[in-house]
């Protein structure tokens, strides 16, 4: 164990973990977030998704000592005194999730992608989110949603 | 009576106030029963002052009362004093929007705003027990007896007001829970003032007992209502996989590594030096370990030594699957005798030729996004309350009362949302009675959830089947005879979670044969028929990782598989356009309806398949179409592009004509055929469990591949709403077109005939091979 800084939403906290620990436990069980969930442990599949310094990465396999101090932002972080980021306003508009599990994965990947790439195109969305995977078969709203934000952004 | 919506042209949505989440929220927090929860001290209970549903629970006569009775009014609905509402039912809204559904029609008879309806779902102390959440059943079942409760409180409450004003309850109307007289407004009492204090204390009337709205006098039922839920899901708000206790510890179980291994001995000392390590748990065969830290209970879980017996092969080579499946009798004693129609020997007889094709499903996952996971926290005194996300909560209790040793009267399990589950959970979602024997072994409040190899490996699979369809035609090829033989494992059998057949196995059935849809049944207008299931026999399906069990629609996409691309092979066979060779063998309308509402939207040309003019090489495209039924009515066009140098299929389009009676809420319709559609095109196309004799060799996405972004079709829906026809589900009946309609495509753009599912490009250049 040993105590590693975290900076997380915009805010530090100090924790004290192995530092091979996965980020997504110590995110969810220490610093109690809904947002990144459990899929696979393996990167195959999205639901564990944060952005650190812009970069969307999976948090499963990411050991937290490696993010010490860096800026990351988790799908909680997106929303300020109950008012949801755009990007989550377009999934809601687009009622973009069935069961809604893997849908974190899609929000940061696309959120991360979209910020480096503004004016990102339906196919270029679609390749950037080849590596998160939806059971529900939800993938027409999540890509029409994310080419709402992807228009918000570019505009 | 019939109207079509197209999915693009839905009319604008509104949305309302969430009042559910924090409800159930509460709900959970509260109490321990549904009598705590009534009773207890604090706001929740002041705004709702639950005197009817009390008094119920005192009537059981049982210290702590399980399940509300699912025959009475007040098991659904409560009115309290300051008018707010509460609908409750047993069914649970798996993402697939059915309680905003049920909602609607409770609101619809009781005539209250469902915006102002709170919903409390799948708590097996809070709501009736009306089974688990399976066979898109929940609007189609569970709905009519909730318009019934409604419709019957809404009497009671006018009949109040009637004597309370003073007036014949046939100069009464109401508007959003006040009753008013027709001819003055402003004469007029509300719900709260009316029921405050009371219970209805009447039975929820049969069907002939009781007067429900016909169509031109609904108001809410056939709007499209949007998701309000849709952020809290997103965010992960409600899901059971964050439900945390206080002192709560995590728990991984392991399981055997091949197939029937027992335990010989678990080395406890392999895991000694894992920090915050709480306890091994051994029970029979079933092994978990607890910790402090989830992170470190993974790695106990991978840490820890066991020794188990021996493998043994348990089951045939994978490449051997179908040949073994062809020397295997029915299971079932007796056998019972097949379904028939005509005499289908003279129907062969009388036929100018006869054809004969075998098709192949394989092993298939449900593939839910998450591992189960749940929460459960058994206390010293023995009583457990768990956070499930699964399909049955109320059909969890049995098992932990069993295997706990607890008293059925102290297991309260409490349903939260979960992932996508597709039938995965229907019978058991397994997490929640691992995390109650882990709970009570540790005395502390557990989370536990599967491994990704664990949920791969050892979740209930849909069988395969093996079909043979013969048929006699005529000299126009129109079928004389149809001949269908459905040879598979049982659709369902799992019946208890893995842990409980783990630790005290109970004796196995041999299961069904019935996915609760057609059974293989064609609806077309044959002379005549002959439908043969065969239930084979297949061993230790409740402990292996090949638990042959019930997938979405369970049965349905190989039996129509089978008979749409059969027909499919006639209509090509006798040069007829294939839309017309199937409407012109029924005269049913609804059939005829949805398949001419898929072809018009694509823009069907009427010809014979194959294409004229494609290439035998290089990239070339195709339609094709195929009906399906569950109960609904649905038709799909697929396009499809197919590379004929790697074999590489892309379903471009997917159309669906769609038809389920009386269409609730046609937003949630168009996002399940949405879902459906994409998630089956997947099935088609890549979706096949690998196995050797030993285990399950599809242990995570790469093994088991799921659709991707690059691959996904577009999919428009054609909806047909008939009003005065009793509501079909529609989580499963879109998919049953789908494989047939890609197979179909892919004739029709090469000329090349698929018969084994999944359609991989292997699979598709074999086929090139022997045009």
């Amino acid at each position: 164990m040993s105590l590693i800084n975290l900076k997380v939403n915009g805010r530090s906290h100090t924790v004290d973990v192995d530092p091979t620990a996965p980020l997504l436990y110590v995110l969810r069980n220490d610093l109690l977030l809904n947002g990144p969930r459990f899929g696979c442990g393996l990167g195959q599949c999205g639901a564990c998704t944060v952005i650190v310094e812009g970069e969307w990465i999976r948090s499963c396999i990411t050991p937290t000592s490696s993010v010490e101090n860096f800026a990351i932002t988790t799908i909680d972080g997106l929303v300020t005194e109950g008012k949801l980021h755009p990007i989550l306003q377009a999934f809601v508009d687009h009622q973009a999730a069935q069961c809604g599990y893997c849908i974190n994965g899609m929000v940061m990947t696309a959120k991360a992608f979209i910020d480096q790439n503004p004016r990102a195109s339906e196919t270029q969305i679609k390749e950037a989110l080849e590596g998160n995977i939806c059971r529900c078969g939800t993938h027409m709203r999540i890509v029409a949603a994310a080419r709402q934000y992807a228009l918000e952004v570019g505009a | 009576m019939k109207n079509i919506v197209d999915s693009n042209q839905i009319p604008v949505t509104q949305e309302h106030d969430d009042a559910l989440p924090e409800i159930v929220r509460q709900a959970a927090e509260i109490g321990f029963t549904r009598r705590d929860f009534l009773k207890g001290t604090g706001a929740l209970v002041v705004s709702f002052s639950l005197v009817g549903t009390e008094q119920l629970l005192e009537d059981s006569g049982t210290a702590v009362a399980q399940s509300p009775s699912a025959t009475k009014v007040d098991s659904f609905v409560v009115i309290a004093a300051d008018g707010s509402v509460t609908g409750y039912t047993g069914k649970v809204d798996l993402g697939t929007g059915t309680s905003y559904g049920l909602k609607m029609m409770l609101s619809e008879e009781l005539d209250v705003a469902h915006e102002r309806i709170a919903w409390v779902q799948g708590d097996s102390a809070l709501t009736p027990n009306q089974g688990a959440t399976v066979g898109s059943q929940s609007i189609r079942n569970a709905g009519p007896v909730i318009r019934r409760a409604g419709a019957a409180a809404r009497k009671f409450l006018v009949d109040l007001a009637s004597k309370k004003l003073n007036l014949p309850a046939d100069q009464l109307d109401v508007n959003d829970g006040v009753v008013f007289a027709k001819s003055d407004p402003t004469i007029k009492v509300t719900y709260g003032e009316l029921v405050g204090g009371q219970k209805f204390g009447i039975d929820v009337p049969a069907a002939n007992n009781i007067v429900i709205k016909t169509p031109d006098q609904f108001k809410i039922i056939g709007k499209a209502i949007k998701r309000t839920d849709i952020a809290q899901r997103i965010l992960g708000e409600s899901f059971a996989h964050n439900i945390r206790r206080p002192g709560m510890v995590h728990g991984r179980t392991i399981k055997p590594p091949t197939a029937n291994a027992k335990v010989v001995s678990v080395d406890e000392s392999s895991v000694s030096g894992v920090p915050g390590l709480i306890k091994v748990v051994v029970r029979g065969d079933f092994v978990g370990v607890v910790c402090e830290r989830e992170e470190n209970a993974i790695r106990a879980a991978e840490l820890l030594k066991i020794t188990w017996s021996d493998p043994v092969p348990a089951f045939p080579e994978q490449a051997d699957l179908y040949n073994y499946m062809k020397t295997l009798s029915d299971a079932r004693q007796p056998v019972p005798a097949p379904t028939t129609v005509g005499d289908v020997n003279a129907g062969f007889a009388a036929s100018a030729k006869t054809y004969s094709s075998t098709y192949l499903w394989p092993w298939q996952m449900h593939a839910a996004f998450s591992p189960m996971a749940a929460v459960a926290d058994v206390t010293a005194d023995g009583k457990c309350t768990a956070w499930s996300g699964g399909q049955n909560p109320h059909g969890e209790v049995a098992h932990i009362v069993r295997i706990l040793g607890l008293k059925e009267a102290d297991v309260r399990v409490i349903w939260v949302d979960g992932p996508g589950v597709y039938g995965r959970a229907g019978s058991t979602d397994d997490a929640t009675l691992e995390a109650a024997i882990l709970s009570q072994a540790v005395g502390r409040p557990v989370r536990l959830q599967w491994l990704r190899r664990d949920e791969h490996g050892f979740e209930p699979k849909g069988p395969p089947h093996v079909i043979t369809v013969k048929a006699g035609v005529d000299a126009t090829g129109n079928v004389l005879a149809w001949d269908y033989e459905d040879r598979h494992f049982p659709l369902v059998p799992v019946r208890e979670p893995h842990a409980a057949a783990l630790i005290a196995p109970t004796p196995e059935s041999v299961g069904s044969t019935d996915g609760s849809g057609g059974n293989g049944h064609p609806y077309y207008n044959f002379p005549n028929k002959k439908i043969t299931p065969i239930l084979l026999p297949w061993v230790n399906k409740w402990v292996t990782g090949l638990r042959s069990n019930h997938n979405r629609a369970p049965g349905d996409p190989a039996r129509h598989m089978a008979t749409e691309c059969f027909m499919d092979e006639l209509a090509a066979a006798a040069n007829v356009d294939p839309l017309q060779f199937r409407l012109r063998q029924t005269t049913d309308q609804r059939t005829i309806d949805v398949l001419n509402a898929a072809a018009e939207r694509y823009g069907w040309q009427a010809r014979p398949s194959p294409a004229p003019g494609n290439s035998r090489t290089g990239v070339v495209s195709g339609r094709g179409i195929a009906f399906g039924i569950r109960q609904t009515y649905v038709a799909a066009v697929a396009e499809v592009e197919v590379d004929q140098s790697t074999g590489v299929i892309l379903v471009k389009r997917v159309i669906i004509g769609h038809d389920c009676g009386l269409m609730i809420n046609p937003d949630s319709v168009v996002q399940q055929i949405e879902g459906q559609v994409i998630q089956t095109v997947g099935r088609a196309l890549m979706e096949e469990v690998m196995f050797d004799q030993y285990k399950v060799t599809s242990i995570d996405w790469i093994s088991y591949p799921l659709i991707k972004f690059t691959q996904y079709p577009t999919v428009e829906a054609v909806l047909i709403n008939r009003p005065t026809v009793a509501p079909g589900g529609v989580g499963e009946p879109a998919l049953n077109p789908v494989p047939a309609a890609i197979g179909n495509a892919v004739f029709d753009a090469t000329g090349a005939r698929l018969r084994q599912v999944p359609f991989t490009p292997e699979r598709v250049l074999e086929a090139l091979k022997n045009r």
